[in-house]
């Protein structure tokens, strides 16, 4: 067999094992050109460039008050006297950086209907909850605060630590309720700094073609009940949020234990990863029943034609939508306009126009009971119970 | 030995590792020294945490299996395939080169859709057709015949991504080695399949190992495919677990997530070692300056199959979700029950035209995968041929340190970049800067690996020979090294276009308005938004990727007559 005179590993693992060739030719015999001047001026140059083209990249327009919270409330206060002055303010920054956690369409609208209000621009990123306030606070951390205002669910104990550290002003301090007077007062937040301005009951997916009638679930305990539901029932990953944990207690607190293990034992259940995939499932019929899930995902299924809907269980819980305000806002008027806004009846009811999806805190739905405070008081037992510890 | 002046190219080699090798661990260090180091004092009770999680044993023993059983089944398939490809007449030109590039051309994301809108039991759209075609012949079934959501619906998707990692490398160390090995054994009257088992087997040995290695590195990093297959299935691995911790409650577990990455370290380390022992035992062969000459194996009336075997791993791979995804975006929702009539555009002309963050998010992503790719690969031949050069430990050490974020959770190194380059004095959030960066840190280990690879098949007497004309080390890298490595090379650069252009965890942290990229738009489509959207935005993605690799590979895959460095390999057909 014929081999080569120098033997070299083949492919990755060459550098992967570390065992290089075998070379017997040494290198001294051969002259090597000396390192030119303009050489070392071609590097000099692109790492200059480089270093340039990082500093001062400031797509955002405005940077972040690096002085931090003093300025921004200063500004405020003086904005807040009358809102044609807040609007006047807010337009002159002309921007709006909005941090979501809505449903992406949702989302859009709620933009959508601020910038036809006003001649602000909005920019929308939306995340699932915890993604969402784990970038904002990394941000906030490395002092690159980006967004002006987020918009989300009450979870795990964000917002308490956002005013704690800093990173959010309070409703108080931003004085927005001396603009919207008539705002519902249960609906007011205080332990975030904050207002309930979107409300999104947990509620049951189900497909028309396969439940029908009496079949229709009208209360939580119709889900683990009917033998039509079993091994067709879709559930909602509750390990993704603690966000699920507000209906699930109020169903321990209504129901008691014996719901979850009758979900897990007669029942049976397969979990998805989100309302969106699993409102596909069932009106593919994949499945009879998925839950929870706000309406969002399948109303906008069944206005394409899809055998799908939602079914509105009592008792009616499910996540209070709060926002927070930066306390370092590139934009700190353009926040507070559109923290008027949303509590606004006007605004309130344009965020939460699209029927049967949100409710606005000024017309909560029948049955409505706000959240349970301490939500996952029993989520060890639950998961347990779920068979998902 | 008489000393020598440093030429420019290596001095530019030691500079460029250093600078990336620094891109690479300061982040990762802002993260650790975040978790472990309180108030000025060592803190790792996270780390026992970490170890102390519910069904810890449970979760390491499903990846494992997972991950050693797909593997199992993409090293013969991958083998089989490269075997084909390089050494029979089932070759079918240029296509069949490339076939290993299908599977990335559909980004994880949307390949795992697809999967479940095909295979779901009741309303999986290729089980409905099954049933149908059964029904005919008289087998009624409610359900299946299969199911995605299971083990081996999760063991099928993972084999059938593992496989190209396989087939590259296979098909590297089929073209190295002198396959007049294999016709002397031919002639000395072994048949084909001994001769494969015998002779063959043994000189790619190195590749096998190699490929093993790779599929338990980026096996045990999967996240997409496990997190859309396996939460069905109830199927949890270690990355869906990392990511959950991080993505579940705030604040995130991160010490936790960071002490359960060392498992994966640890495995890809373990297998590293064993590679290395495996290696140790062998004599390997190596292309030189040579001609080889062979004829390709003749496979008469087993020849139809094996090009059915081919193409039929490519509609598994890539044709049928994408037929799946497809059929989803015109009918604008899953069902089984397709109203032909109703099929319609709109889901794309939303995506194309109406969404006007999709589209910048489309150029940006373009754009970022162009820059990354050229750059990345670019830097990892030079730093490539520097580590196989030298001996020394650094060397060693910083292939390892450029090497170590692939086994990271992408979320971590994406807040450690946030830490380290968001704020001042870089101000970088919200750049496209700050994605470059982290994308090039991140998947510089892929494109090592192909890297790696292309070095490997420059042979040592061309090397000399340069030198012996008095070439300097950059011209010879200029002239020598580098056009035979861009095959390879090329191959390395479609895999990060793709995996940047597919990106979606690391974007979820440094991604936004300003600075929007495609991958996490898919993400977010499927979490919060509708399928018909996702599946036409991962098409539209299919479709430009194809264009920008068919562009590439046509390039620089050079015929199969003027393979340079190999002397002159003609084929028979």
């Amino acid at each position: 067999m014929k081999h080569q005179q120098s033997v070299e590993p083949i492919g990755g693992a060459a550098a992967l094992t570390g065992l290089s060739c075998c070379n017997k030719l040494t290198e001294s015999t051969l002259e090597v050109t000396t390192v030119k001047r303009r050489h070392v001026y071609v590097i000099l140059i692109s790492l200059l460039a480089l270093l340039a083209a990082s500093c001062g990249n400031d797509d955002n327009g405005d940077t972040a008050d690096a002085d931090g919270d003093g300025d921004a409330t200063a500004e405020a206060t003086e904005g807040a006297d009358g809102l044609e002055e807040l609007v006047a303010s807010a337009e002159e920054e002309g921007t709006l950086s909005l941090y979501t956690s809505l449903a992406d369409e949702h989302a859009a609208d709620v933009a959508a209907a601020f910038e036809a209000t006003y001649d602000i621009d909005v920019d929308v990123l939306r995340l699932g909850p915890t993604d969402l306030v784990q970038r904002f606070s990394s941000e906030a951390e490395a002092g690159a605060v980006t967004a002006d205002i987020i918009v989300s669910g009450a979870t795990g104990g964000f917002f308490e630590q956002g005013l704690e550290e800093g990173w959010l002003t309070s409703l108080e301090e931003t004085r927005v309720p001396e603009l919207v007077p008539d705002f519902p007062e249960d609906f007011l937040r205080s332990e975030f700094g904050s207002a309930a301005v979107i409300l999104q009951t947990w509620n049951v997916a189900y497909n028309t073609d396969i439940v029908t009638g009496d079949d229709v679930p009208e209360t939580w305990e119709d889900v683990v009940t009917n033998p039509l539901f079993e091994g067709r029932t879709l559930l909602v990953d509750p390990r993704n949020t603690d966000l699920y944990f507000d209906v699930y207690e109020t169903i321990y607190d209504q129901f008691g234990p014996d719901w979850f293990s009758s979900l897990e034992g007669e029942i049976g259940f397969d979990v998805i990863n989100s309302g969106v995939p699993g409102a596909q499932a069932v009106a593919a019929g994949e499945s009879a029943v998925m839950y929870p899930t706000g309406a969002a995902a399948v109303l906008g299924l069944s206005e394409e034609g899809a055998p799908i809907d939602v079914a509105n269980v009592t008792p009616q819980v499910g996540i209070e939508v709060v926002f927070g305000i930066s306390a370092d806002a590139p934009h700190p008027n353009a926040a507070r306009l559109m923290a008027q806004f949303l509590m606004s009846e006007e605004g309130s009811a344009e965020a939460n126009a699209l029927e049967g999806v949100t409710s606005s805190p000024y017309d909560p739905p029948a049955g409505y009971t706000s959240p349970p405070q301490g939500a996952t008081e029993h989520k060890d037992e639950i998961m347990e119970l779920l068979g998902l510890a | 030995m008489t000393h020598r002046r440093p030429s420019v190219f290596q001095a530019l080699s030691v500079i460029l590792a250093a600078f990336l090798t620094a891109l690479a661990l300061y982040p990762l260090s802002r993260v650790l020294l975040r978790l472990f180091v309180v108030d000025g004092g060592l803190e790792l009770s996270p780390l026992r945490e970490a170890f102390t999680q519910p069904d810890l044993f449970g979760v390491v023993f499903r990846t494992y299996v997972v991950v050693a059983v797909s593997a199992f089944v993409a090293l013969i398939v991958g083998s089989t395939l490269a075997w084909l490809n390089e050494r029979t007449d089932a070759r079918m030109g240029s296509f069949t080169d490339m076939l290993s590039l299908f599977p990335f051309l559909l980004a994880p994301v949307a390949g795992a859709v697809g999967w479940v809108l095909l295979l779901s039991p009741r309303a999986g759209l290729l089980n409905v057709f099954l049933r149908f075609l059964l029904g005919n012949v008289g087998i009624h079934m409610d359900e299946g015949p299969f199911d995605i959501h299971t083990w081996y619906g999760l063991i099928l998707a993972y084999a059938v991504w593992l496989v190209p990692y396989v087939f590259l490398l296979v098909s590297a160390g089929l073209r190295n080695m002198d396959p007049s090995l294999e016709e002397q054994s031919r002639v000395s009257g072994a048949g084909v399949l001994r001769t494969a088992r015998r002779v063959t087997l043994a000189a790619i040995r190195p590749s096998l190992g190699a490929s093993i290695l790779l599929m338990t590195w980026f096996g045990m990093a999967l996240f997409s495919i496990p997190a859309i297959i396996g939460t069905g299935a109830g199927i949890e691995v270690l990355s869906v677990r990392i990511v959950r911790l991080l993505s579940s409650t705030f604040p995130p577990e991160t010490a936790q997530a960071v002490g359960l990455s060392i498992f994966i370290l640890a495995t890809v380390g373990l297998a590293w070692y064993v590679q290395a022992r495996v290696l140790r035992q062998g004599r390997h062969a190596t292309v030189g300056g040579k001609g080889h000459q062979f004829t390709r194996i003749r496979l008469g009336s087993l020849r139809a199959p094996a090009r059915i075997f081919m193409l039929g791993y490519l509609l598994v791979a890539a044709v049928l979700p994408a037929i799946g995804l497809v059929l989803v975006a015109m009918q604008g929702f899953w069902t089984p029950n397709i109203d032909w009539g109703a099929l319609n555009l709109d889901a794309f002309r939303r995506v194309l035209f109406e969404d006007n963050l999709t589209r910048r998010a489309l150029g940006n992503s373009m754009r970022l995968g162009i820059a990354t790719a050229t750059v990345g690969i670019v830097a990892a031949a030079i730093i490539a041929l520097y580590v196989q050069r030298s001996r020394g430990v650094s060397a060693r050490l910083i292939d390892g340190a450029l090497k170590l974020p692939a086994t990271i959770s992408n979320i971590v190194l994406a807040v450690g970049f946030i830490l380290a380059f968001a704020g001042p004095p870089f101000s970088m959030q919200g750049t496209v800067l700050i994605l470059f960066l982290a994308y090039l840190v991140i998947y510089f280990p892929q494109g090592s690996v192909a890297a790696d690879a292309a070095a490997g098949q420059v042979g040592q007497e061309l090397r000399e020979a340069s030198y012996l004309s008095r070439a300097s080390r950059g011209r010879t890298f200029r002239r020598i090294e580098f056009p035979i490595m861009l095959p390879g090379l090329a191959v390395g650069w479609s895999l990060l276009f793709v995996r940047v252009i597919g990106d979606l965890t690391a974007s979820a942290m440094l991604a936004g308005a300003s600075n929007p990229v495609v991958g996490f738009r898919v993400f977010e489509i499927f979490r919060g938004g509708s399928y018909s959207n996702l599946a036409a935005l991962a098409l539209l993605l299919t479709v430009v990727s194809t264009a920008v690799l068919a562009v590439v590979f046509l390039l620089t895959q050079r015929k199969r007559k003027l393979q340079i460095g190999t002397g002159l390999v003609t084929n028979a057909d």
